[in-house]
């Protein structure tokens, strides 16, 4: 009778904790929030519009002191809506811009027995976010390509 | 028979119904339908097109301040801005007045203020969870202890990310 308890016991618990632990898929691109551009700061900042435009994105919040232009838009492949930030350090004299992109979930707000109501994104931190990352940085690289070529 | 069956079906049913049913008042002899919504869902919905930053004094008024001491101004803004767009999302930066809003656990508005220290001065925007029909109604209430532990979360991450570079620098002098 103890062996078998000592036996199913620890099963049912181990069968328990696997099925609540999230299944997170990797991505394909290694994380790379911040990057140095070889490109001023107005242009770059002009640069960080033409993105919002070519994602029809909506432009929540922008401060050219502090360098910070949040916008909003819908991130097709995983159908959600994504709020990023673009974070903007003028490296002027090496003639660069370091830029850092971080994008967030749209947050639902979800009320705790206490009446106290806390925010949730889903993504933060996991999977696509290093995908819309990197389509971030790419859109910018191409903007400067187009511009060159013109 | 019958009758056993039909109250547990058709009175959830009704709850239901009921609960889905857009609100409507009868205003001037005429039913209008009310907007329910708090401030904060119309604000997400209109992407914050209407939403005025608070002025300092009422960011002062929110009780809650923490100092950072031999730090500057920028560092601190700098600290501030990178916190905040990785653990909430900034709706509104003003560097010239050094305000800030941003969606953390809550609503949380920013004011940073002086020279060594600098102070960062916090308000939790309680109103924005108001519902549009009557401000009298909240969809959430926070009690002062919680207000201060949102705040004072978010000031501590802004701390730490200050510190963070110079707490070694000691060794090199």
């Amino acid at each position: 009778m103890t062996t078998k308890l000592f036996i199913s016991l620890p099963a049912l618990i181990l069968l328990l904790t696997c099925g609540c632990s999230s299944y997170i898929p990797t991505s394909n691109f290694p994380a790379q929030m911040e990057r140095r551009l070889e490109a001023s700061f107005e242009d770059t900042w002009e640069a960080v519009f033409k993105v919002v435009e070519a994602l029809d994105g909506v432009v929540i919040a922008e401060d050219k002191p502090t360098g910070l232009i949040v916008y909003k838009f819908k991130d097709t492949e995983s159908d959600k809506i994504i709020y990023m930030h673009v974070y903007l350090k003028d490296l002027a004299d090496q003639g660069a811009t370091r830029i850092y992109a971080v994008p967030q979930a749209d947050p639902f707000y979800r009320k705790t027995p206490l009446s106290i109501v806390f925010s949730t994104f889903d993504i933060a931190g996991g999977y696509h976010v290093r995908e819309i990352e990197k389509d971030f940085f790419e859109k910018v690289t191409d903007t400067f390509e187009a511009r060159d070529e013109e | 028979m019958k009758n056993k069956f039909l109250l547990p079906v058709v009175l959830p049913l009704i709850f239901l119904m009921s609960g889905c049913a857009p609100a409507l008042v009868i205003h001037d002899g005429k039913p209008q339908e009310v907007d329910r919504r708090t401030k904060l869902h119309k604000l997400k919905t209109d992407d914050f097109r209407d939403f005025a930053i608070p002025d300092t004094e009422e960011i002062i008024s929110g009780g809650y301040q923490t100092a950072l001491p031999h730090v500057t101004f920028d560092e601190v803004w700098d600290a501030v801005v990178i916190v905040a767009m990785q653990r909430g999302i900034v709706v509104r930066v003003d560097k010239a007045t050094a305000r800030l809003v941003v969606l953390f656990d809550a609503p949380v508005a920013l004011y940073v203020a002086g020279a060594d220290p600098v102070a960062i001065h916090g308000k939790l925007l309680e109103n924005l969870y108001e519902t549009l029909d009557d401000t009298e109604k909240v969809e959430a209430k926070f009690a002062s202890f919680a207000q201060e532990r949102i705040v004072k979360g978010f000031c501590d991450l802004v701390s730490t990310q200050v510190y963070a570079s110079q707490k070694w620098q000691y060794l090199y002098k």
